[in-house]
């Protein structure tokens, strides 16, 4: 089903709205959620939650592009449950790994909270992205939006392990001079 | 909430079309990963330096010069960003003597082998820039997407006092120097990449190179790729390369331009 007819699925509040959904982008979100929980039964509650905000977010929300829409669902699900696990605990994985490459680039005692610099960060990074070179934005994207493992990354894209590590710091190099410079100074 | 975290959450912030394609390029990839493993391409060519030998002091002559030669035994390369300083191992290695500084430079392909050749190449400069990037070529029998051709520029500056320009991860087979118009040095040959890219782990890729070197001013063009020798010859042929106002300086390679070389040169 195309996504203008899933979309109008929610808008008219049917029923059928998450089936479809769950039939063309269960396994997306579920490797999303998985790639950050690291847990299968965490990762498929969170896909459960990214169909319930979907369906409290439309309408009024109409998403043009509804894989998009729902990854971020999905990632703020999943994250929002990795914290809650790991409150207590600092612990390895990959989203664990990907905070420590992320802290590189931000310090921590910035007052983020506010929603208006959520929205500043969230255009920051997309500008960032946008002014990188294709290779660069799939890797960056597929870290750090995916929290895909760096192996798996070298693997699906034919790189060496070591180029993608050394790619991501250079890039991570790269944000923190942009977020310096934007006044998030580490 | 700690920063880091949020840095995480603002990932949203990332196109819908990037964060689309990066999901299909990574399933599609993943399809054919399980026909096989490996890598496809690794690193070519790679600004190192030799950390203890490192320092900035400029030699009392007006040319440069380049000599290759394979590693020696237990001989490393250090390369240092961000106070993260990594080994790269590599079998062939080309060392340069020269000043310190030399004119930056910028290129044109005058020749691709077909019209949507490049995948990147500058953008509203009339073809000038110092990096083109061909798109992927696909192996049907390996189920891999090989880079077919990258082109970008360095300067011997970098590489003098102690440093070195390393053919990683690629074993030479013969190098065939000559010289081309106006006193260019252009070293041409395939080299075997040390990672095999099926499953068996018994294909291990040929890569084609060309590098242009030019004594007089000190800068060094790599035309590499899995397309095939003759393309990226008359790829490298077909070149213009004009020199800016600007110098460069060993000193800015330890900066901001390393950040740029080394995402040139790692693959």
């Amino acid at each position: 089903m195309e996504d203008s007819a899933i979309v109008e699925l929610y808008w008219q509040r049917s029923d059928r709205a998450i089936a479809e959904t769950a039939r063309k982008y269960g396994p997306y979100c579920h490797r999303i959620t998985y790639n950050i929980c690291e847990n299968l039964q965490d990762a498929e509650e969170c896909v459960n939650d990214t169909w319930l905000a979907a369906w409290n977010a439309m309408p009024d929300e109409r998403p043009t592009l509804l894989g998009r829409f729902l990854a971020c669902l999905a990632r703020n699900a999943a994250i929002g449950r990795w914290r809650e696990r790991h409150r207590l605990k600092r612990g390895g994985g990959e989203t664990a790994l990907a905070l420590d490459e992320l802290a590189e680039c931000l310090a921590d005692g910035k007052d983020l909270d506010a929603e208006l610099e959520r929205r500043e960060l969230e255009r920051l990074i997309g500008d960032f992205v946008a002014g990188l070179r294709e290779t660069e934005r799939t890797v960056f994207t597929a870290r750090y939006f995916y929290l895909t493992p760096v192996a798996q990354i070298a693997r699906r894209l034919g790189f060496s392990e070591s180029k993608v590590k050394s790619m991501l710091l250079r890039l991570r190099g790269r944000l923190r001079q942009r977020l310096e410079k934007e006044g998030y100074a580490l | 909430m700690r920063a880091n975290e949020r840095l995480l959450e603002a990932m949203n912030g990332i196109d819908g079309e990037t964060v689309l394609r990066t999901a299909a390029l990574l399933e599609k990839r993943e399809d054919k990963l399980r026909r096989r493993s490996g890598h496809v391409w690794r690193t070519i060519l790679i600004a190192a330096v030799i950390t203890s030998l490192l320092s900035v002091t400029a030699y009392a002559v007006s040319q440069f010069s380049m000599r290759g030669r394979p590693v020696r035994t237990g001989e490393t390369f250090t390369w240092t960003y961000n106070d993260t300083t990594r080994e790269w191992p590599c079998k062939y290695v080309f060392e340069f003597e020269g000043p310190t500084e030399c004119p930056e430079v910028e290129f044109r392909a005058g020749w691709a082998p077909t019209a949507d050749y490049w995948g990147w190449l500058p953008e509203n400069r009339d073809g000038w820039g110092t990096l083109y990037e061909a798109k992927e070529i696909y192996n049907e029998e390996l189920g891999v997407y090989m880079p077919a051709c990258v082109i970008d520029v360095c300067y011997a500056p970098q590489f003098v006092n102690g440093g070195a320009m390393i053919l990683m991860d690629f074993t030479p087979n013969e190098i065939v120097e000559e010289e081309w118009d106006g006193g260019v040095r252009a070293l041409c040959f395939t080299a075997v990449a040390g990672h095999a890219i099926d499953r068996e782990q018994t294909v291990f890729p040929t890569g084609s190179f060309v590098i242009l070197f030019y004594p007089e001013q000190g800068w060094i063009i790599g035309v590499r790729g899995y397309d095939s020798m003759e393309n990226i010859e008359h790829i490298a042929r077909s070149l213009e390369v004009r020199a800016l106002e600007k110098t460069v300086t060993q000193a800015d390679f330890m900066g901001e331009r390393e950040v740029e070389f080394g995402d040139i040169y790692i693959g």
